[in-house]
């Protein structure tokens, strides 16, 4: 019989026992009727052959044993034996199965946010061969840069696309937003420029219809548009004719041309594509119909390609810097100074994998996330100390069933084994328990670090690496919380346990054990509940952090009136700009600047470039008093109308405010902040001085005299220190553009004011494009990774806390429990309450002593891998730790004197009775 | 040697599929299991009888020369 039917028979025994029995029967009448033959009574011929036969039991389970795989049916009967176990104890079965379950769960969680931002592949053809090209650092591109991985112009794209022999296809691509509404509220669609490469080159074919290829990509332009699944059925609800169908970006159609497959979601991890359109069309959605494309100073294509078979990542790294100096002289701007060029000219270009992608979301969230999987493993194990410390007070329970049954011959392995299946069941129902568990914690947190405009989209379907990791920490959990109650019970000496009887007590030595868990516990609740007040006064710090400004109340409005007739008007029809249209388009901000201030409920109106902590910046070299610009240190600016200061709240320390009187034909003006005079003056009022800033080759540095002293305000970000910035007056931009931003204070609340704006800017003409945001919730939306991790390493520690006062309320009751007696004695003898309270509390506070010790260590530790994500505190602050360390010990106290008051409080002589 | 441990041999021998069994009824209307040899386990004992021989022999030589 082959293997299976051995393993089959383990789960028929019913009937093989039949079996057996039958075909003994047989031998047995067959033998007595020999026997009878012969001449014996058939009573007697009966025993005889039952005599002939040997022990019918034995010989049964002998037979028995050749027929089934023993080490499975052993198995099924520890199983058996365990569900019985646990359907005894419903009690502690939900306990024990819900809390792995929470701990694996938020562990498979954290660890599936991990996966799908770190590890797992782009779902195209053998990603392992993409590389990602790149400059190395230092590099000196100066110019303009768009996007998040914008890091070459169209030109140097165009050079490494012809000159580069490492890879079988190199593809571009540029990320932007495409707003698809026609005037009014913009309505953005996640785009894509894509070189006519992109799919062929990734190996991503259409659904529907075809994707873009070289023949789209080209002078003409004629091309349509890509989509992604998701977006086909959101915005053309799967309709499958949507081949054709015209998609309107930023007011120009695309025929739509193709549908990518669902598992395709584009070259950033975190981010969906919708559209994707080729690189050729920026044209066509340019304001001044030229776009990127010819621009040599402007960055704004990411480079990938795919190795050749046989090609590395190093030799490809070496093909580039070979073939750099070449594309760097092709591409050289013209407007770059000498020093800029010698730099230019030395760049080097280099290859690094990109098998999983590029992502903004992993730069930002990665250590966070390994943070936080360090956090709930940590979590995890205090809830495996707390179970261990559970089944081995009921391990100490069956004491003396498992010495009778060594002292009968089981074996050791066996036993252990026995008491361990029930451990393995525990695991595997958290573990399931836990995976489901996971799927909707993960949702949740990714929705946790979405805004509305800034949707996060990660891949989440589980796949072998979160099967393995949930499985991996399942079987971790199991042995650690199991295999030592087990191993313990199994090598307890029989003897011992035999003669203590009736009263079922376990030595010094093994109680110990226990309380070194709940030492343990505490010290691993100390460091999450330490790493929790950091990330809490971190978010605090950073929302009571004074930006020098005030946030609250200030709407801002964007307006973009490019594609409206009010501004092609403002051009020529041969749609070049000149000074008479930006003259038009100063008086278009005027315009709308009036019509703002007039609506009710506005206290103040202004204009500006960049609202503060937006994430866009401008900066450039600046010299003092005379000093050549070129040698001067990095200085921020931002471009503002009179007014801006007094409607943001920033106060004006010295000299003015911006005036009527700052038109284009006056002398240039410019108001700095302190950390500028800090920096270029030493502290001292800068106002009356004056600073150049650098310009491009052949042009002279720019003047400006300084008229006004302000207080620091944010630049990039809350993090951030103070920085150096200029500002200088709207009204002397030499060439406004068609879109304008504007701050706008309210004094009552928004909605209707956002609803006058609306109807006030459309008045002026059609196609005028309009958005709003508060600047508060902006500030709000950009501390989203404090907020998540203030959130969650509170819960965690907090979970954490109260897992550890659970074991140590545990460990003190057993132990007041076990010295029942002892405390009787002392009582009958004089023992007051006072004594006996701080008999037992002596024992809880050398348990939080040691804890707290030992966690304080391992917090200081354990703060440095978090430095980098604090803000105001340093990665050991004693505050933090103080107050962590005070809850935890007040808690911890408390919890051990409800059993300590209870001992004390109990009856002497029903103690001393029971012995 | 008791006549019961023929049944663990027994059931050995065809889990090892050198007999195979089947239930039969026999004339006195008892329900029997009978094992019969099967080419495999011809073979087997063919060969476990000329691994035996060698054995005797060698020993019957190892006794002549002593």
């Amino acid at each position: 019989m082959p293997w299976y039917q051995r393993w089959r028979n383990v789960f028929r025994s019913e009937k093989l026992n039949a079996e057996f029995d039958q075909e003994f029967q047989y031998h047995l009448a067959e033998t007595t009727d020999r026997l009878v033959a012969e001449g014996l009574p058939r009573e007697e011929a009966l025993t005889e052959a039952r005599l002939r036969l040997g022990n019918y039991s034995i010989q049964k389970e002998s037979t028995r044993d050749m027929n089934i795989a023993a080490w499975l049916d052993s198995t099924r009967a520890d199983i058996a034996y365990g569900l019985r176990q646990l359907r005894l104890n419903p009690g502690f079965t939900a306990i024990a199965v819900l809390s792995l379950a929470l701990g694996i769960g938020a562990n498979a969680a954290i660890f599936q946010l991990v996966n799908a931002i770190r590890l797992k592949t782009l779902p195209v053809q053998n990603p392992q061969e993409l590389v990602l090209i790149d400059f190395e650092d230092g590099s000196v591109r100066h110019g303009s840069g768009w996007g998040p991985h914008g890091i070459a112009s169209y030109p140097q794209w165009d050079q490494i696309r012809t000159h580069q022999q490492a890879f079988s296809d190199v593809m571009a691509w540029h990320q932007e937003q495409f707003n698809l509404a026609l005037g009014g509220e913009p309505h953005y669609a996640r785009g894509l420029y894509v070189s006519g490469s992109f799919f062929r080159g990734l190996g991503v074919s259409a659904i529907l219809g075809r994707t873009l290829s070289a023949r789209d990509d080209n002078d003409a332009c004629s091309a349509g548009a890509v989509i992604s699944y998701a977006f086909w059925q959101r915005q053309f609800l799967g309709d499958a004719g949507v081949i054709g169908r015209k998609l309107t970006l930023y007011g120009y159609p695309f025929p739509v041309i193709g549908v990518t497959p669902p598992s395709f979601f584009g070259m950033e991890v975190g981010n969906q594509y919708d559209v994707a359109i080729p690189i050729c069309a920026d044209r066509l959605l340019a304001v001044d119909g030229k776009g990127r494309i010819p621009l040599s100073t402007g960055f704004w294509l990411a480079i990938i390609g795919r190795l050749k078979p046989e090609w590395t990542v190093a030799r490809a790294t070496a093909h580039l810097r070979t073939i750099s100096p070449e594309i760097m002289r092709a591409t050289l701007p013209t407007r770059y100074r000498p020093e800029e060029a010698k730099g230019y000219l030395a760049n080097k270009l280099k290859a690094t994998e990109a098998g999983s992608g590029v992502s903004g979301l992993r730069t930002e969230y990665e250590r966070p996330l390994w943070l936080l999987l360090a956090t709930t493993g940590l979590v995890l194990l205090i809830s495996c100390a707390n179970l261990a410390n559970l089944l081995l007070a009921r391990a100490a329970v069956r004491e003396p069933e498992i010495a009778m049954r060594l002292a009968i011959g089981a074996s050791r392995w066996r036993l252990v084994r026995q008491l361990l299946a029930g451990s393995v069941l525990l695991a595997t129902a958290g573990a399931v328990l836990g995976a489901g568990l996971a799927l909707i914690i993960s949702r949740s947190l990714v929705l946790l670090m979405s805004t509305p405009n800034n949707q996060v989209f990660v891949d989440l379907d589980p796949d072998w690496r979160m099967l393995a990791f949930t499985a991996g920490v399942a079987t971790l959990t199991c042995l650690l919380f199991g295999l030592l109650p087990a191993v313990r019970a199994a090598y307890l000496s029989p003897v011992s346990a035999m003669r203590a009887g009736v009263r079922v007590t376990s030595g010094r030595e093994r109680f110990s054990f226990r309380r070194g868990l709940v030492a343990t516990q505490i010290a691993m609740s100390l460091v999450l509940l330490f790493g929790a007040f950091l990330f809490v006064r971190t978010l605090n710090n950073l929302v009571t952090e004074d930006p020098g400004f005030k946030a609250e109340g200030i709407l801002t409005v964007y307006i973009d009136f490019g594609k409206s007739p009010v501004d092609y008007v403002a051009r020529d029809a041969s749609t070049i700009e000149t000074q008479r249209s930006y003259d038009k388009r100063r008086a278009i901000y005027h315009e709308i600047s009036d019509r703002l201030s007039a609506i009710p409920g506005v206290a103040s109106v202004a204009q500006v470039d960049m609202t503060p902590v937006s994430g866009n910046g401008w900066d450039n070299l600046v010299g003092v008093d005379g000093a050549a610009a070129v040698n001067g240190k990095d200085c921020n600016f931002d471009e503002l109308s009179p007014g801006y200061f007094k409607t943001m709240g920033t106060t004006v320390l010295a000299g003015r405010e911006f005036n009527d009187r700052d038109t284009f034909s006056a002398p240039k003006v410019a108001i700095v902040n302190e950390t500028f005079a800090r920096t270029f003056f030493g502290g001292a009022n800068p106002v009356g001085h004056t600073f150049r800033v650098s310009a491009e080759a052949g042009k002279a540095e720019p003047v400006y005299q300084i008229v006004g002293l302000v207080r620091n305000s944010k630049y990039h970000d809350l993090r951030e220190d103070f920085q150096p910035i200029a500002f200088f007056p709207k009204t002397q931009d030499e060439t406004p553009g068609p879109g304008a931003t504007f701050v706008v204070r309210v004094t009552v609340s928004p909605g209707p004011v956002m609803n006058a704006a609306k109807n006030a800017i459309q008045e002026m003409g059609p196609a005028i494009e309009i958005e709003f945001h508060a600047l508060s919730l902006q500030l709000q939306n950009s501390l989203l990774r404090e907020k998540l991790m203030a959130t969650l390493s509170g819960g965690f520690g907090f979970l954490a806390a109260v897992l550890a006062l659970l074991g140590l309320y545990g460990v003190i009751s057993y132990t007041v429990a076990q010295r029942r007696n002892e405390i009787g004695v002392r009582v009958a003898l004089g023992a007051n309450r006072a004594n006996i309270v701080g008999l037992v509390m002596r024992e809880a506070c050398l348990l939080l002593g040691v804890g707290l010790a030992a966690g304080g260590g391992l917090s200081l530790w354990a703060g440095t891998a978090a430095a980098t994500l604090l803000f105001g505190l340093k990665p050991h602050d004693v505050v933090s730790l103080t107050a962590a360390a005070a809850l935890l010990a007040l808690i911890a106290l408390l919890a051990s004197y409800l059993p300590a008051r209870g001992a004390a409080g109990a009856d002497p002589m029903s103690a001393l009775r029971s012995e | 040697m008791e006549e019961g441990s023929l049944y663990p041999a027994l059931h050995r021998m065809e889990q090892d599929g050198w007999v195979s069994s089947k239930w039969e009824l026999t004339d006195k209307g008892r329900k029997a299991k009978v094992y019969a040899i099967t080419a495999h386990g011809k073979q087997q004992l063919a060969d476990e009888q000329q691994s035996w021989d060698r054995l005797t022999s060698g020993v019957k030589r190892v006794l002549r020369y002593s």
